[in-house]
């Protein structure tokens, strides 16, 4: 099989390299405005080359391995639920990610609503009138699925782009389970 | 229209929801776009309205309007008071590990109620631990102490029929009883040492070694004798000769003589007293009021021998007062000197096993609810 048709990712969290080592004046640290650049950019590169709805699908998949590794190489998955959440939390904070807070969590029937507050992604974006946090969306649903190895679906149902304070995710189990 | 549209905003400034306007036929594109917006407008005032009114009452499960501009601050209000009340359940759980971030005082009064509730958990660990270790040592304790009482096949070759109860209120008691098998017949004591628990354990521990010495310095025959020599020696051992001691404890005790040979009881008593069964009735034998050991007790005090011939039919019995002193029953008092005897002439007929089960069944019924207040003991014997 040749490098265009692979279908099976093949990140690793080595691939981020070693920063310290490669930035050693410059550092851990970049500003949110280089980070939406690319995303942003790259979301509309996207949506020409193949349509908005497949850049959408594609951020998805992207947050979603991205929230898988995070959750493997940056995570205890061992603790129980409640502190798993605080060290989830306390991460996201600390990497300026965002501010994680669980409105709802019913353990029996995995559903869940949860905010992000102060969105890497979407913050003080302007009005879009439609939800933007695709890439958050599978970021969530790789953490879920990686911590219980269960099938999530993740929607966002409020978003700083439509004209929302925080953003606010539910996620539940993938029906077919 | 226009008027119809500033009657619609006037309500709305006045905290109304006023109906949808219906446009007019005639209207045109900018009278009919007016209109439209109004209505949006109105609309969202509905919602907002609702939502805002359920928030106030505290309802957080109310439904949040979508893409509805006039809430965007509520709604993060309403997000932050769920994601409280999780939180507040989780702790309520015993999740200490939450945290309140950038929510102002809120954050640090929560971080701060989190954290005394975290001290107060590892002081309640500590004191757990600590608990558990004292309890092992309690019982380890007790251990030693069992085996300090009569061996019952001893008392079983013995004695005609017997039974005991021997109650710790706390692990490990302050009672001790002793039996002694002589050539011509045995000894049998009662022991009830100032305290219970530990400190009761280590005066059972004296109390018995003392006695142990005494008869082996003065023999057996003369029980008043045994309790005169146990007080001294007792009260030199815990240096309570002088008045400015700083311990004052001892105990009571009851020694049965048993002269086989001669069908003869002696009896001595240091507070506490032999009832005994004779045709039908309960008598007693009232020891001394005198206790022994204490810094109060007359180093000079010469006790009393009672004596009695032996019946086959006689039936003695023995107690420390944690049986007659215990609280309970529907007027809260204590069981009483009364009712014990009258229970032991109810029973004294009885097999001692049955006694036993009966005497146990009557003061766990009498206690009820109410706490064990001393170490209770029981001691049964037909010669």
């Amino acid at each position: 099989m040749s490098e265009g048709e692979r279908t099976a990712y093949r990140f690793q969290w080595k691939d981020l390299g070693d920063i310290q080592k490669g930035r050693p004046n410059l550092g851990n640290q970049t500003s949110v405005a280089v980070y939406r650049l690319m995303q942003y950019t790259m979301r509309d590169v996207l949506a020409a080359k193949y349509s908005a709805e497949e850049a959408k699908i594609v951020l998805i998949l992207a947050g979603k391995l991205a929230g898988t590794e995070f959750c493997k190489n940056m995570l205890d998955t061992n603790l129980e639920f409640g502190k798993f959440i605080a060290s989830l939390q306390e991460k996201l904070k600390t990497l300026g990610v965002g501010i994680l807070r669980i409105e709802k969590a019913d353990i029996d029937t995995m559903e869940f609503v949860l905010t992000v507050s102060e969105d890497l992604d979407c913050s003080g974006l302007p009005m879009k009138g439609e939800t933007v946090c695709e890439y958050d969306e599978g970021f969530i649903e790789g953490i879920l699925e990686t911590y219980t190895n269960k099938q999530f679906v993740v929607k966002e149902i409020d978003c700083w782009a439509t004209g929302d304070r925080t953003c606010r995710f539910s996620a539940r189990l993938k029906e077919s389970q | 229209m226009i008027g119809e549209i500033r009657d619609a905003l006037d309500r709305l400034l006045h905290g109304e929801v006023p109906s949808p306007i219906v446009p007019a036929a005639g209207d045109d594109d900018d009278m009919a776009q007016l209109c439209r917006v109004t209505n949006s407008l109105i609309e969202a005032f509905a919602d907002a309205h609702d939502f805002v009114t359920a928030l106030g009452q505290g309802n957080l499960d109310v439904h949040v309007p979508p893409r509805n501009l006039l809430i965007s601050p509520y709604k993060q209000l309403h997000s932050n008071l769920r994601h409280l009340t999780w939180q507040t359940q989780q702790v309520a759980k015993g999740d200490l590990s939450q945290r309140v971030d950038f929510l102002g005082e809120f954050s640090e009064a929560f971080n701060s109620m989190i954290d005394s509730l975290k001290e107060k958990k590892r002081a309640e660990h500590a004191l757990k631990e600590a608990n558990s270790k004292i309890m092992a040592s309690m019982r380890y304790a007790r251990t030693i102490q069992l085996s300090f009482l009569p061996d019952t096949e001893e008392m079983g070759a013995e004695l005609g029929d017997f039974f005991f109860i021997w109650n710790p209120k706390d692990i490990v008691s302050g009672d001790l009883f002793f039996f002694r098998s002589l050539n011509d017949g045995f000894l049998i004591s009662v022991m009830d040492c100032t305290g219970h628990g530990v400190p009761g354990g280590m005066m059972t521990m004296i109390a018995g070694s003392s006695l142990s010495r005494v008869l082996q310095d003065v023999g057996h025959d003369d029980p008043a004798l045994v309790l005169h020599e146990l007080n001294n020696l007792m009260r030199r051992s815990l240096n309570q000769q002088s008045p400015e001691a700083k311990s004052n404890d001892g105990l009571d005790l009851g020694l049965c003589r048993v002269d086989q040979a001669k069908g003869l009881l002696t009896f001595a008593g240091a507070g506490i007293r032999l009832y005994y069964s004779l045709h039908g009735e309960i008598h007693e034998m009232k020891g001394d009021k005198q206790s022994i050991g204490y810094r109060s007790s007359d180093p000079e005090y010469r006790f009393t021998n009672h004596s009695i011939r032996l019946d086959p039919s006689m039936r003695f019995y023995m107690n420390t007062d944690g049986i007659t002193d215990q609280i309970g029953g529907p007027k809260g008092l204590s069981f009483g000197r009364r009712a014990f005897t009258r229970l032991l002439r109810e029973i004294h007929e009885e097999p001692m096993s049955r006694q036993k089960s009966i005497l146990e069944q009557e003061i766990a019924e009498y206690r009820g609810k109410e706490v064990q207040l001393d170490d209770m003991t029981v001691v049964g014997f037909v010669v």
